[in-house]
């Protein structure tokens, strides 16, 4: 089990950091989906993916049992997850703005300097 | 207690969803926004220094929140750093809140009254970035400050093809840094258990030998550096900061750089100790590079928010050299160049906002003659610019005397040759800036300048006279931070 996590971790790693780097726009937005996945994933592996029952103490126990999953990790996850929706609900209203205002979905060839150009009467 | 550490966050929180119930969004502001944002900055402020007075007096505030006993719940910690850091940042937002035109140009009908909320919201993460002592609550705050400056940031987007390719790269390259911090979260709670930090830092040696230690640090060094802005991570601020309307440049350069050298400063010290000795020299050849290529880059800039970026990053090249050497001498230098830099260099801003307002155009051959035309803007761009350059007896004189004073005490004689040039290129390019807008033909000025925007100007320039005349009742300050944060480095501190 922790090896297809990790298998995981290390393909969406590779293809989030790819699309990342790409020249396409919306590329860069999927690579950003990507990353956020694979950080979810190490903190799933980095706590524990082992553990048999939830994190909840049963009517008759006192504290929580030692084979319950770790609820600290469940909460970062579920932040960490909130945090990157948000972020990813707002980066797609800024490509969408983006593309409409470069005409394009590839930023660097959207190059204009005529902030630094004189005006041509 | 708790009121005075919780107190900022919740001003700002208040104020900010007072401001964006009454701003519709397709109507423009109401007039009266810039009086309630800066009550509650200067509440802020208010706060700020009396949290710094009573750290100062009793040490550091703990508070558990929920009552959760420390290692185990969410714990706030607030020391004289925090207190200096809330007030500092607060004094800019003060500035920013009174210097915002009531309706700007540039930025979008639509969005023009979400301006003033988004502020506060910012400084709510800014505030709890410096009161936060669990590693998770600080990468809350920090996205909780990150999604508030993507939007400022976007606000001229529809307007300006710069500003739209900036913020975008400005948001992608945030994002990564997000993700390095959290993987850094996600090994450190792995192995040491705990996320708290000053638990963190009692447990880190006894966990992990000093070769796993050295695994963890590129995470959280990368994570901040990206967010301060050192060599090599910076070349997104160039290119998003200048795009922004100047209010809000101001805002960012001032005080979001400088809360990722804050970071760096409480964290590394605080987890990294055990290994500290064999990342100061990686961070001190940073520091200098970053100190170097950040000047040499602004002396060919042709735009004055293109100069003024570079140099933040330059500046912070001497926080993080001053940082890195590890001595006490060095984290009190980094301690006083932090609070003088947060105010000069969001002073400079602005004062480039009035330049620009003034002309039209935010390039140097566009300006001209501002010295017969309007003279009192010389008398207000003097202070924070020489101070930025480092001439008596503004803040930045002995902002980096500090800085040269412990490099040479801790024999980094490369770093400190390379302060002394860095400051002389760093005034070079102040009086490049003088000698284009003040002397030189007169240019017709095309835009007024409002006397708000004036007073939050003086403000800051009286900001940085008064710590520079002061320096001598601040420095006793800013060396028992440094000797906190030693402390920590060292430690000496336990739980």
């Amino acid at each position: 089990m922790n090896a297809l996590i990790i298998i995981a971790i290390w393909i969406t790693s590779f293809v989030g950091i790819s699309c990342l780097l790409s020249r396409s726009l919306f590329r860069t937005l999927l690579g950003v989906l990507f990353l956020s996945h694979c950080a979810n994933l190490i903190l799933f592996l980095m706590t524990g993916p082992k553990s048999a029952s939830a994190a909840i103490i049963g009517s008759s126990a006192e504290t929580l049992s030692l084979e319950a999953s770790d609820p600290l990790a469940q909460a970062l996850i579920l932040t960490a997850i909130v945090i990157s929706f948000g972020f990813l609900a707002f980066l797609l209203a800024l490509a969408r703005e983006a593309f409409e205002v470069l005409q394009t979905d590839e930023l660097e060839t959207a190059h204009d300097h005529d902030h630094l150009k004189k005006e041509q009467h | 207690m708790s009121l005075i550490v919780l107190a900022p966050i919740l001003l700002a929180f208040v104020t900010g969803i007072f401001l964006i119930s009454v701003s519709h969004p397709l109507s423009k502001p109401p007039r009266w926004s810039w009086i309630i944002a800066s009550l509650s900055f200067s509440l802020q402020l208010l706060f700020g220094l009396i949290l710094t007075a009573k750290t100062l007096e009793i040490g550091a505030i703990q508070i558990n929140v929920g009552g959760w006993a420390a290692p185990y719940g969410i714990a706030l910690y607030a020391d004289a750093f925090s207190g200096l850091m809330i007030s500092v940042c607060s004094l800019v937002g003060l500035a920013a809140a009174l210097y915002l035109p009531t309706y700007s140009a540039r930025v979008l009908q639509l969005r023009q009254g979400l301006i003033h909320p988004l502020i506060q919201f910012l400084f709510i993460g800014v505030h709890g970035t410096f009161i936060a002592g669990d590693l998770f609550n600080l990468y809350v705050w920090f996205e909780v400050l990150l999604i508030s400056s993507f939007i400022l940031l976007t606000l001229a987007g529809n307007l300006e093809k710069r500003a739209t390719r900036g913020a975008l790269k400005y948001v992608v390259i945030n994002l990564l840094s997000s993700f390095l911090f959290l993987v850094g979260i996600a090994l450190v709670y792995a192995k040491v258990g705990t996320l708290n930090l000053q638990d963190i830092a009692v447990k880190m040696p006894q966990v992990l030998s000093d070769h796993e230690q050295l695994l963890l640090a590129p995470f959280f060094v990368a994570a901040f550096g990206i967010k301060s802005a050192i060599f090599p991570l910076f070349f997104w601020l160039p290119d998003s900061y200048p795009t922004a309307t100047p209010s809000i440049s101001g805002l960012f350069a001032g005080i979001l750089t400088k809360v990722g050298v804050y970071a760096f400063m409480r964290v590394i010290p605080l987890m990294f100790a055990g290994i500290f000795d064999i990342l100061s020299p990686l961070l001190v050849a940073l520091g200098i590079l970053t100190m170097i290529i950040g000047v040499a880059a602004a002396a060919t800039r042709k735009s004055i928010r293109e100069i003024l970026s570079f140099h933040i990053i330059s500046q912070i090249g001497y926080m993080i050299f001053a940082f890195s050497l590890g001595t006490k001498a060095g984290l009190a230098a980094a301690t006083f160049y932090l609070l003088h830099h947060i105010v000069a260099k969001a002073n400079l801003f602005f004062i480039g906002g009035l330049f620009e307002q003034s002309f039209g155009s935010d390039r140097l051959e566009d300006q001209g003659g501002l010295l017969k035309s309007k003279p009192y803007l010389a008398l207000l761009f003097i202070p924070p610019a020489m101070a930025l350059a480092g001439m008596p007896p503004f803040s930045g004189f002995f902002a980096k005397l500090l800085v040269l004073q412990s490099g040479l005490e801790a024999k980094e004689l490369i770093g400190t040759i390379a302060a002394v040039i860095v400051g002389f290129f760093t005034l070079y390019s102040m009086t490049k800036i003088w000698n284009a807008t003040f002397w030189g033909p007169v240019v017709e000025v095309k835009g007024r300048i409002g006397k708000r925007q004036v007073a939050a100007v003086s403000l800051l320039s009286a900001f940085s006279v008064g710590l520079g005349l002061c320096f001598l009742g601040v420095n006793p300050i800013a060396e028992q931070v440094g000797h906190e944060l030693w402390l920590s480095l060292n430690q000496e501190a336990s739980p």
